[in-house]
């Protein structure tokens, strides 16, 4: 006769693992809407103050009553209209050149081999250190003394070129196969041909990235617009000029602020939602293989 | 179409030397295979003659012009790459007529010669989309596409079936061999995979660290290899090295050789040295066996009819008939010549 051996139940590994994961999963979810909430609280509170009178954009909570009086008063009496455009005249010029210049040159350091390229390259790491309000007054006089002070093209001469996006284009470049460039020079391209036809398209995802970056920095400038065009000169004024204006010694006219805020931000979403998916590639491919 | 001569050809990398002395002749429309394993120079020959690659010391000429200080594209030469290097954000046409272009050749004899070449290739329906949309196989036809619509003096080709599996692989070499004779241009081809190079080549170029090591037809390497390297190298499985007192023949200091193949079981024969050894290891292929054998602290390889099958464990009489049997002098690897 044979010995019974009890049947030993085995526990329910994997019901009692799914649950783990749920607890696991909602505490994710709960602290990331938490972080979201952190940034998304101060932006409700701009929308719902840009529906508010003034007296009511010091109260906590929904406008009463809702007013679009805000709305009309930044896109009438303040000129918004003009200010968008010439944020959008300087915005889309210094993005294409200083991303032209930048992949021009990243591409230089990346590939082309001449005398004295790494000191070079150092140089123009080391002008990274410098910041901008060092800066300020020797490029302050140059403007002045070259007779471009209040005009666009001061504002686009001094970012022209940036060694950030130099730099990041360069690290870029150095992640491209070799193999294409040399099928390229096989198939009797020179060095420009080589750049613009081949390796600045195989650069797409860098250079989207570093577009909507350029396009956020130049939309949200307010020092060298400040220094530029704020003396008195509001043909030229930005979008973050503009919404300056309305903030006085005395009073701060809250809901147009805040009406303003959201028209300035309209631009750079659309940027941003446009490009996300090369600026998303772009950051990782870059970071990781750079 | 034009012969290719390397003359003296030496390229250093810092204390490294790449390629050393090297001198090959290349007849106008010969496919010549430069074979050898990783590091052994082939890829850079092959890249000093695209003008990829400086060249220290020596000279290439493509045809009577001496080519060392010609740009890579005014060298009429047309190279495929390993990794195919298409342009990704081109299409197969325009990836095709790149090279047209850059030559300014006119929009309609552009239009012609892409359109022949995908003919030729059978691209034809494949003209519009870009690589990514391609499977291997057919990414592979159009990097050789783009060599041939430049109607080059030659082609080079940089281990251009190493991305492909195996049956692909057999498939293409076939296709390019077809288009070669087709076409009868000029082709330097590198691999490492001696088969490739044994079924591909006019003639082979074995190379190893750098040196070239013999140039002949596949049959003489495979017959009179010059030294124990080349009698290794080419060939699969590789040819069995012992010394040549193990199985009765030649003088001191010299190793025979044999192909696994030249092995027969059983010993007796006439004019044949014996073997006695252990089977180790019996790889069944189907049509033959490999049987790994073990002759005290030697090993060496034969390839048998399956039958009579062998088994691991076994201890068998083999016999190797010394007209097949090479000499090589232990000492410096060469070749002495035919035991018999």
């Amino acid at each position: 006769m044979t010995a019974q051996t009890p049947i030993v139940q085995a526990k329910p590994y994997i019901p009692g693992r799914a649950r783990s994961e749920v607890v696991r999963k909602v505490l994710l979810y709960a602290i990331m809407l938490a972080v979201a909430a952190v940034f998304f609280v101060p932006f409700l509170y701009t929308i719902v103050t840009a529906f508010k009178s003034i007296p009511d954009s010091v109260n906590v909570g929904l406008p009463h009553p809702w007013t679009t009086s805000a709305w009309h008063l930044v896109w009438t009496q303040y000129d918004f209209p003009t200010y968008i455009k010439n944020s959008l005249f300087l915005a889309a010029v210094v993005v294409s050149c200083n991303l032209f210049l930048s992949a021009l040159g990243g591409y230089a350091f990346a590939r082309l081999r001449f005398p004295g390229r790494e000191l070079l390259f150092l140089l123009v790491l080391g002008t990274l250190m410098v910041p901008d309000q060092l800066r300020l007054i020797p490029i302050f006089v140059m403007i002045v003394h070259w007779g471009l002070f209040g005009s666009f093209w001061s504002y686009i001469l001094i970012n022209l070129a940036s060694a950030v996006n130099l730099f990041f284009m360069r690290q870029y470049f150095l992640t491209i196969p070799r193999d294409f460039e040399e099928a390229a020079k096989l198939d009797g391209a020179g060095y420009f041909k080589t750049f613009w036809r081949v390796m600045l398209p195989l650069a797409l995802p860098a250079t989207a990235a570093l577009a909507i970056l350029q396009f956020q920095g130049v939309w949200n400038d307010f020092f060298w617009p400040l220094i530029l065009f704020g003396q008195g000169n509001p043909d030229h004024y930005t979008i973050q000029l503009g919404l300056a204006e309305l903030r006085f010694t005395y009073t701060t006219l809250w809901p147009e602020i805040a009406a303003g805020s959201i028209i300035a931000i309209i631009p750079v979403l659309i940027v941003f939602l446009a490009f996300q998916r090369f600026f998303v590639s772009g950051v990782v491919s870059a970071g990781v293989k750079g | 179409m034009a012969p290719i001569t390397f003359e003296h050809l030496t390229k250093r990398f810092d204390q490294t030397t790449a390629v050393d002395d090297l001198n090959i002749e290349v007849a106008d429309g010969e496919f010549l295979v430069l074979v050898g394993p990783s590091g052994c120079g082939k890829t850079t020959a092959l890249r000093m003659l695209a003008g990829l690659e400086d060249i220290t010391s020596g000279r290439i000429f493509i045809g009577d012009r001496v080519v060392n200080n010609v740009a890579p594209g005014a060298r009429d030469v047309a190279m495929v790459f390993q990794s195919y290097a298409l342009y990704p954000h081109m299409t197969v046409f325009d990836n095709l007529a790149f090279s047209l272009r850059n030559q300014k050749v006119r929009k309609a004899e552009i239009d012609r010669r892409v359109r022949q070449a995908a003919d030729v290739l059978e691209l034809g329906d494949f003209l519009k989309r870009k690589p990514r949309q391609l499977s291997g196989g057919q990414r592979q036809r159009v990097a050789l596409g783009r060599a041939i619509v430049r109607e080059p003096k030659a082609f080079l080709m940089d281990e251009p079936l190493s991305n492909l599996d195996a049956a692909l692989r057999v498939q293409t070499r076939a296709e390019i061999l077809r288009l070669q004779q087709r076409l009868g241009t000029t082709t330097i081809y590198v691999t490492h995979d001696q088969i490739e190079a044994m079924t591909m080549g006019d003639r082979i170029a074995v190379m190893n660290t750098g040196q070239l090591q013999q140039l002949g037809t596949p049959e003489e390497l495979y017959e009179h290899p010059a030294n124990t390297f080349v009698a290794r190298f080419i060939g699969s499985p590789a040819m069995n090295m012992l010394p040549s007192s193990v199985i009765g023949i030649g003088g001191t200091g010299q190793l025979a050789g044999f192909r696994p193949e030249h092995v027969r079981l059983g010993n007796g024969h006439a004019g044949s040295g014996s073997l006695d050894a252990a089977v180790e290891v019996v790889e069944y292929l189907g049509d033959e066996q490999l049987a790994h054998l073990r002759l005290g602290d030697h090993e060496i390889v034969v390839k048998l009819p399956v039958e009579p099958r062998l088994h691991a464990g076994e201890r068998e009489q083999f016999s190797v008939p010394f007209e097949k049997v090479l000499l090589f002098d232990e000492e410096s690897k060469q070749a002495v010549g035919p035991a018999a």
